[in-house]
């Protein structure tokens, strides 16, 4: 998985790139330590560029929900496709996350 | 059975193996398109230089199968269910349309090989954000413990028309038999969280472990 991150107005959005699984956790911890700088209220993670995501990867997802929330910063899930909105779908995300199209 | 040390192209149906010294996604990618058989990872510096493979190699390339034989440090950098199941679709034994559920079901089998088998982690630690920072150590010290890069993981599949089975083997300690049983998502220190296993067994006829436990069988209808 690689990934990319743009300073918005209100956060970062985080643009996930190819396959996002459990070879990643190094490299998604530094993701988490991302949402340690100040004055950040939004993470939006785009998704769109994902081509693949396993259990691990929806973990990893819920290892930032719950950083995010300790930090009280809004969590946003934008542009899953294909296998990536499947499991999103099936591990019903939408009832823990902001998910957007 | 041919033994080769470089990515000839062998004719189709000879039960050609390929021993790979090194590799990487794009060349791994190429040489899944040829008609080996069985792809071994060569021994690394320091071990027995003799090429080895796991206990259902001659089975598997006997019965025109496709056979991986990976140190656990390649298995863990390489896209290796993708790449497994490119060979399976190029080779006829699943199509397009399968594919997303084989690939899906094989890449639980193999994490759960590499993190829980052959590198001994715990997914509790895993899944605890209190835990995170620790468990992305231990990952790295054990991927860096030579001994554990170099255990293997096996993974052999055989077909028929309308069936697939795809035994994947790790050299950990293998599964307790109540740690196949089919599961509902459950309930983490982290909310809702799907399960690797419970993925396996929505996707598949059936799981099963094998005599000694390390061994996973999947089999799938097609």
């Amino acid at each position: 998985m690689e990934h990319k991150v743009h300073n918005t107005s209100t956060g970062q959005e985080i643009m996930l790139r190819g396959r996002f699984t459990f070879a990643d956790h190094e490299g998604f911890r530094g993701v988490v330590q991302l949402m340690d700088e100040p004055g950040a209220k939004r993470i939006v993670f785009d998704l769109s560029g994902l081509e693949f995501v396993d259990s691990a990867g929806l973990g990893m997802f819920l290892i930032a929900r719950e950083a995010a929330e300790r930090k009280k910063l809004q969590l946003v899930l934008r542009g899953a496709q294909g296998q990536v909105k499947r499991m999103l779908d099936l591990g019903r995300f939408d009832a823990l996350f902001t998910i957007q199209d | 059975m041919t033994s080769v040390l470089d990515a000839e192209a062998p004719a189709a149906g000879t039960g050609a193996v390929l021993v790979m010294a090194s590799v990487d996604d794009d060349h791994l990618g190429r040489l899944m398109r040829q008609p080996f058989a069985a792809y071994l990872e060569a021994p690394e510096p320091g071990e027995d230089h003799q090429v080895t493979a796991g206990p259902r190699f001659e089975s598997t390339v006997a019965a025109g199968g496709l056979y991986f034989w990976l140190t656990t440090g390649t298995a863990f950098q390489l896209a290796t269910t993708m790449l497994f199941c490119d060979g399976l679709v190029t080779r006829g034994a699943v199509t397009g349309e399968q594919r997303e559920g084989v690939e899906l079901a094989l890449h639980e089998a193999v994490a759960n090989a590499l993190l829980h088998g052959n590198l001994g982690l715990d997914s509790e630690m895993r899944d605890d954000f209190r835990r995170y920072a620790e468990f992305c150590q231990l990952l790295d010290e054990r991927l860096r413990d030579p001994v554990r890069h170099r255990q293997r993981v096996e993974i052999a599949a055989t077909w028929q028309p309308g069936f697939l089975e795809i035994v994947v083997t790790d050299q950990g300690e293998g599964y307790a038999d109540a740690a196949i049983t089919p599961d509902e998502p459950e309930e983490t220190a982290n909310g809702l969280l799907i399960h690797g296993l419970g993925i396996i067994h929505a996707l598949t006829e059936s799981v099963t472990t094998d005599a000694d436990g390390r061994g996973l069988i999947l089999r799938f209808a097609t």
